[in-house]
């Protein structure tokens, strides 16, 4: 379920990176999968967690996915919940044909083997696996064909060993999770890996910048961390993250393509407040990552410096047919750019960027799902880092969202876990790559680049 | 000073490989230790209620283990009890 976010900052862009198109690291890369696959037992929003607690998509999810409070406990509890009574293999699949209509034409084509304007593709196929494999371990494991970049490879990945113990008469959830993409492991739907838009548009222009927490490590590190949720409310998190080298890269299927890994380990944190009373759930919350990254690969200058701090909340309102949930997050990064000005590839030292997410979404019987969002990216001016015309890495807007969910109540009845979201999206842009008009010189303008995307998301 | 790219082939995070060995086996072992109970949910997430909703209610629910408890949520349920998970026992899947 990778999003369509670039990497971070990057004063040039290359052709898509090398991935796995070889037969036969497809073939190793879906053996790894297979073989996890085996060690979970047969039991068991995945519609293998639905398989294995007996239980409909709508129990975890108002609709996927935005887990429910429940979900957000099944996913701290290791994902080790049973009371199904299904004996199918812990295996699903996943497709997600797309329409992407940009208001106007991307010169070139969208994407190799794409027009410049209304394409089809099917963005994501994915397999997974996970679930329980003993009474507190269990996992989420998954594998990506994208169809843009066509290329297969490993995709957010979460093995979990969570328990229970009760010092001093409080109940605490004591957790270990190895991960590879920051706040992959989260629980509320605020923090970068699962926040909203929960799919985006990979064939529509996207912007130069993003902080380094949103996404920029997805599948390019190892995280092993530790957490406890206390009393059912307090939830904190240590995570340490430490890049994969290059040949694990490339043997996992990750795009390379202007790679700046960490330099050592990259510290995570997350601490969170959730309190539940009646139909109504309220989370507030602070995560961060920091760490030391050498710019492009290249050590002969140093590594630079990031810390990127969040603040986040989320209230859920569910009723028995309605729900509604609201989305705000903050991030301010801070970014010590000593290495790449000696490099070259940076005009300044120091850089900071402000992100800025907030949605609502109306769900109805779980079914229908109405969501606005309103997101803004700023900071400060650096041309040669961001590669903008003015400078700047301001990227702003707004999505429109509508989604039919035909079955979070249970599939038809050959299938009872098949799963769909259909849904159109409307992008529109502000601000992009740090100016309304003529952003790229060339006399693009923001609204060039609103996009529509229509979607089809198929889980069984 | 000239920058020179970093030599790709021969690293491979040793360490970092040996480290998260180390960590899964201790979860492994962990595991292996730990008492046999599964982690069940708290009350107040699946909104639980000592009132049936209508029809529904815990003692026809398939997750309903008599004479007064659940497989999902934790502490004492009363047969005449209600929350988000309510499934019937013939629907359980």
């Amino acid at each position: 379920m990778a999003k369509a976010r670039r990497s971070w900052p990057q004063p040039s862009s290359g052709p898509s990176g090398r991935g796995i198109r070889s037969p036969v690291r497809a073939a190793i890369l879906l053996a790894l999968l297979f073989g996890l696959g085996a060690l979970s037992r047969p039991a068991a929003a995945l519609p293998l967690y639905a398989r294995q607690t007996g239980l409909v998509c709508a129990s975890c999810h108002t609709t996927f996915f935005q887990l429910t409070p429940f979900g957000r406990r099944f996913k701290l509890g290791g994902y080790t919940l049973g009371g199904g009574t299904s004996t199918l293999p812990p295996f699903a699949v996943m497709l997600q044909p797309t329409f992407t209509h940009t208001a106007a034409g991307q010169p070139g084509g969208a994407a190799p083997h794409f027009g410049p304007n209304n394409n089809f593709a099917l963005q994501e196929a994915s397999l997974f696996t996970g679930g329980r494999i003993t009474d507190h371990i269990g996992a989420f494991i998954q594998g990506t064909y994208d169809g843009v970049d066509r290329r297969f490879g490993w995709d957010n990945t979460d093995i979990r060993y969570a328990n229970a113990a009760k010092p001093g008469g409080h109940d605490l959830l004591l957790g270990v999770t190895l991960n590879n993409n920051p706040s992959v492991q989260d629980v509320w739907n605020t923090t970068p890996a699962w926040s909203f838009p929960f799919i985006s548009p990979t064939l529509s222009p996207t912007p130069a910048a993003s902080t380094f927490i949103e996404e920029t490590f997805a599948q390019h590190v190892l995280g092993l961390g530790a957490y406890g949720f206390l009393d059912d409310s307090l939830y904190v998190e240590l995570t340490g993250y430490r890049s994969l080298a290059k040949r694990t890269e490339l043997l996992l299927g990750v795009d390379t393509t202007d790679d700046s890994p960490i330099d050592g380990i990259a510290p995570y944190w997350r601490v969170a407040v959730e309190r539940n009373f009646g139909k109504n759930s309220l989370e507030i919350g602070t995560f961060g990552l920091e760490g030391h990254v050498r710019p492009l690969r290249m050590f002969a200058a140093g590594t630079d410096a990031f810390t990127d701090v969040g603040v986040d909340s989320q209230y859920q309102w569910i009723g028995d047919r309605q729900a509604v949930t609201f989305r705000i997050s903050w991030i301010h990064e801070d970014h010590d750019l000593g290495a790449s000005q000696a490099l070259g590839l940076a005009d300044r030292s120091h850089d900071t960027l402000r992100s800025f997410h907030t949605s609502l979404s109306y769900t109805f019987d779980d079914t229908w799902e109405l969501t606005g969002a309103r997101f803004s990216l700023s900071g400060t001016r650096d041309a040669t880092l961001y590669g903008t015309t003015n400078g700047k890495p301001d990227t702003s807007g707004w999505i429109a969202e509508i989604a039919y969910l035909p079955y979070m109540h249970g599939g038809p009845k050959f299938w009872p876990w098949f799963n769909a979201r259909l849904g159109l999206q409307y992008t529109r842009y502000d601000k992009f790559n740090g100016a309304g008009r003529n952003f790229d010189g060339m006399g693009r303008n923001a609204g060039d680049n609103n996009t529509i995307l229509l979607y089809a998301w198929i889980m069984f | 000073m000239i920058a020179k790219p970093l030599d790709e082939s021969v690293r491979l995070p040793r360490r970092a490989v040996l480290q998260a060995a180390v960590g899964v086996a201790a979860i492994l072992g962990a595991a292996a230790d730990a008492a046999a109970a599964p982690i069940k949910v708290s009350k107040a997430s699946v909104a639980y209620q000592d009132q049936p909703d209508g029809s529904r209610r815990c003692g026809i629910c398939a997750h309903f283990a008599p004479p007064g408890s659940c497989r999902l949520v934790q502490g004492a349920v009363s047969p005449q009890g209600y929350c988000r998970l309510f499934t019937a026992a013939s629907e359980n899947g």
